[in-house]
């Protein structure tokens, strides 16, 4: 039982980390092309805040990742009995959200920093520029939704 | 819905009433006016437009130092739309007329220039007075240093580590120098050396050699602390002075406004100018060219009457292949979708118009990725506020009502998954039995438990929109009478999916599994008939044949179209999950001693507030995405030309 849990503490760990690492570089990405920006056109803020947002969202995919791996060994209401098995099980399904978190955010930011300069130069064609980087998301949200799919599926 | 229909026009009229006549066009925005296409370039005259240009430049420059002195801090909304100043067209006229604005940029201009000069005289003197501020214990006059006969002075730092092996060095090599120590801290020392003019040499290299760094003070008739005080109240006499150039400057600040209407006019003047270089011109006529909706071509002609007799409007026709602007008719309750739209690119004049099919389907995909009954009220109140408060630009006031329509879908999912702030009606104490079976009656699935329901039902939402985006094509290829396009690709395509959907169902579902061979038939007809007929432009039978084959290979890019929606579930889930998430850290510190309650309620509020935002923006992003990935790839292309009717230009005013 001792195994079970670590490992699926292990898992938690790797889906919060690897994401959360990927959307803090991934905001600095875009976050280092925003403050370019700002210094030229302060009244810009407002609209590169959602851009600078964009790809911080894969933080909380592995957030969500490693709390429904929490929920399913009732971390937080009662630990249940794990089995070294089940651990293991739970620590392999961490792994995409956590992988596809870390390397999406750090693109999405890459993506994110272009379309702040398309805002830069043509502030009414904010629409595309969000839906750009939003594209890079999507592997991402496959992900987390892998993620889901299989800790729902495993039994302790 | 659809797309105005539209007429090309010319307008005839006498030069004399050319300015009344372009007022009128001005006021009732209806006519998108082109150049003249005979017309072999645009006459614009250069030197005038820039002569506007600059002005404009200037006044920009002089109301943005203006408003730098006012101190104006702008709102964060008002950083996304900038408040006007409401007047009207005599009172822009007076000011033309009246306001003496060249004074104002020159008086401007000469404080701003001032203020810099100042800025700099301050920064030099602090920069001086930092470097003579450790030496004032040398009480001497500096200029007296360059002044002997004999011996020389020399003022400089070494580093305070080395400084007593530099003193022994320097003793050692010139027992005549004497080495004064000025001030010290724990990294530099300022030293006074002298010496005699005969051993400069030695001493120079030995200096070099110690990281000895000279100082480089004023040749002045005064001690370092007399010169102190000296910029002390140069200082002062320069601060004194700036603030007597910024109060001067805050007397100007009432023009602004007078600014901004005469930055407006002679935009006006410009845009005006730039318009007439379209207009076809003989002795005593002009003629302008241009496109009117096909509704709105009587209105203009009873406006243009208004002002003047002498005007004719005649539909003439569009040239070969030329294609009119695109404006976009919808009803009121679909127009703000529009926006998404146009987010994506105006559709061609010969497109459907993808606002009416997108609507519903971005209303309900918004709804089930907030997927909250509180989130979806909160996000519609914020939204209503928003709406009612401020003065916002179309596109602003579309973005806000959508978010109020998918703030209303998104309340109904709430219910429908039992979703309450991230509270599950399940967890609500037994003293309120009846509201908890009452909310959990309506409800009528727990994503959270069985989330493999509710990625079958988003993935079953995708096949719906995908073939509703065959079947639009369809359409639109019967309606342009291209009958084998629309039945060997479209019908094709929808009937080998249809099929394919078919046989998923029937071979999944125990009470329909008699169908399946029936499905399975069917597939396989769909697919040898996509095989037979998609290689029909390709020359010889085999080519045909390879073609079509490998047209099969699109299924693929339809299975990766429908995946893409089970993105529903997952934001869903999401915003959900990390709602009930802060419910459960804010029960956490509800059991600190004394401050719980606080803590619990702030975590609460700032807790929601945040998923809302960071859900909201999600569930936007995503419902465009699968609007303009997924859906309009499968019958719309985009990239027609906008219609947009010669109306006024202002960047500060708005003419009540």
């Amino acid at each position: 039982m001792g195994l079970g849990l670590a490992l699926s503490m292990a898992g938690v760990a790797v889906a919060v980390l690897l994401s959360g690492m990927g959307s803090a570089w991934g905001v600095a990405i875009a976050g280092e092309a925003a403050g370019g920006v700002l210094t030229e056109d302060p009244d810009k803020f407002g609209r590169l805040l959602v851009m600078i947002a964009l790809p911080g969202t894969q933080g909380f995919y592995g957030f969500l990742g490693g709390f429904y791996i929490m929920m399913k060994i009732g971390l937080l209401t009662g630990v249940q009995p794990v089995s070294a098995m089940a651990g293991l099980q739970l620590f392999f399904a961490a792994l995409p959200v956590g992988l596809t978190g870390f390397l999406s955010a750090i693109y999405q930011g890459k993506a994110a920093a272009a379309g702040i300069y398309l805002i830069a130069k043509r502030p009414e064609e904010m629409g595309k520029a969000i839906i750009i980087p939003a594209m890079v998301e999507t592997y991402a949200v496959i992900g987390l939704l892998a993620t889901i799919l299989m800790v729902s599926g495993i039994v302790l | 819905m659809s797309i105005e229909p539209m007429e090309k026009i010319h307008l005839v009229a006498l030069k004399q009433d050319k300015d009344p006549i372009l007022k009128a066009l001005e006021k009732c925005q209806l006519v998108d006016i082109q150049t003249f296409s005979a017309n072999k370039e645009e006459a614009l005259p250069l030197e005038e437009v820039g002569q506007h240009e600059f002005n404009l430049a200037e006044i920009k420059s002089t109301i943005s130092f203006l408003d730098d002195i006012a101190e104006l801090k702008k709102s964060f909304i008002e950083t996304f739309v900038p408040p006007k100043e409401e007047t009207t067209e005599e009172e822009i006229n007076q000011t033309v007329h009246e306001f003496e604005a060249k004074k104002v940029i020159a008086d401007c201009k000469a404080i701003e220039s001032q203020l810099a000069n100042l800025n700099n005289l301050k920064k030099e003197l602090h920069s001086e007075h930092d470097k003579l501020l450790p030496w004032t214990t040398l009480n001497l006059k500096l200029s007296t240093l360059n002044n002997l006969t004999q011996t020389k002075v020399v003022l400089g730092t070494v580093k305070t580590k080395g400084l007593h092996e530099f003193q022994n060095k320097a003793t050692a090599l010139s027992p005549a120098a004497s080495i004064n120590l000025v001030n010290q801290d724990k990294n530099t020392s300022y030293l006074a050396i002298i010496f005699l003019k005969a051993e400069e040499k030695a001493l120079t290299d030995l200096l070099t050699k110690s990281g000895w760094q000279e100082a480089s003070l004023p040749n002045i008739e005064r001690s370092p602390k007399e010169e102190i005080d000296n910029i002390q109240g140069l200082l002062k006499k320069a601060e004194l002075e700036r603030s007597e150039h910024l109060a001067a400057a805050k007397k100007l600040i009432h023009h602004t406004v007078r600014l901004k209407y005469l930055y407006d006019h002679i935009l006006g003047l410009k845009s005006n100018q730039e318009l007439q270089a379209k207009f076809a011109d003989t002795n005593y006529t002009f003629v302008i060219e241009g496109w009117v909706k096909q509704k709105m071509l009587t209105e203009v002609k009873k406006r243009l009457n208004e002002v003047s007799k002498n005007v004719a409007v005649y539909k003439i026709q569009p040239a070969e292949g030329e294609k009119p602007p695109v404006a976009l008719k919808n009803p009121g309750i679909l127009s703000p979708f529009e926006l998404i739209t146009k987010i994506y690119g105006t559709p061609k004049s010969d497109e459907p118009d993808p606002t009416l099919p997108l609507s519903f389907f971005f209303a309900l995909f918004f709804g089930l990725c907030l997927g909250d009954f509180g989130y979806g009220v909160v996000l519609g109140l914020v939204s209503i506020y928003f709406l009612k408060k401020y003065k916002l630009p179309a596109g602003g006031q579309n973005l806000f009502k959508l978010l109020l329509i998918g703030g209303g879908f998104s309340a109904i999912v709430g219910i429908l998954t039992g979703s309450y702030f991230g509270f599950n009606p399940q967890n609500i104490p037994t003293s309120m039995l009846p509201l908890k079976h009452l909310l959990l009656s309506i409800r009528i699935i727990d994503p959270i438990k069985s989330p493999l329901v509710m990625l079958v039902f988003s993935l079953a939402l995708g096949v719906i929109q995908i073939l509703y985006g065959i079947s639009i094509q369809l359409i639109h290829h019967l309606k342009q009478k291209e009958y084998v396009a629309a039945f060997l690709d479209d019908g094709l395509w929808f009937f080998f999916l249809a099929s394919i959907v078919f046989l998923i169902v029937s071979s999944a579902t125990g009470s329909l599994s008699h169908l399946s061979p029936i499905a399975k038939n069917m597939t396989i007809a769909g697919a040898v008939l996509l095989v037979l007929t998609q290689g029909r432009h390709k020359k010889n039978v085999i080519q045909k044949f390879l073609s079509g084959l490998l047209s099969l290979y699109k299924l693929s890019g339809y299975m990766g179209d429908t995946l893409s929606y089970s993105r529903l579930l997952a934001l869903g889930m999401s915003s959900a999950i990390i709602g009930s998430v802060i419910n459960i850290l804010a029960g956490m510190v509800r059991e600190v001693p004394i401050f719980g309650i606080i803590l619990m309620v702030i975590l609460l509020i700032f807790g929601h507030i945040f998923n809302l935002l960071v859900s909201t923006l999600g569930a936007f992003v995503h419902s465009i995405r699968l609007q303009m990935v997924e859906f309009f790839s499968k019958f719309f292309e985009g990239g027609g030309r906008e219609f947009r009717p010669y109306k006024r230009v202002a960047e500060y005013t708005i003419i009540k």
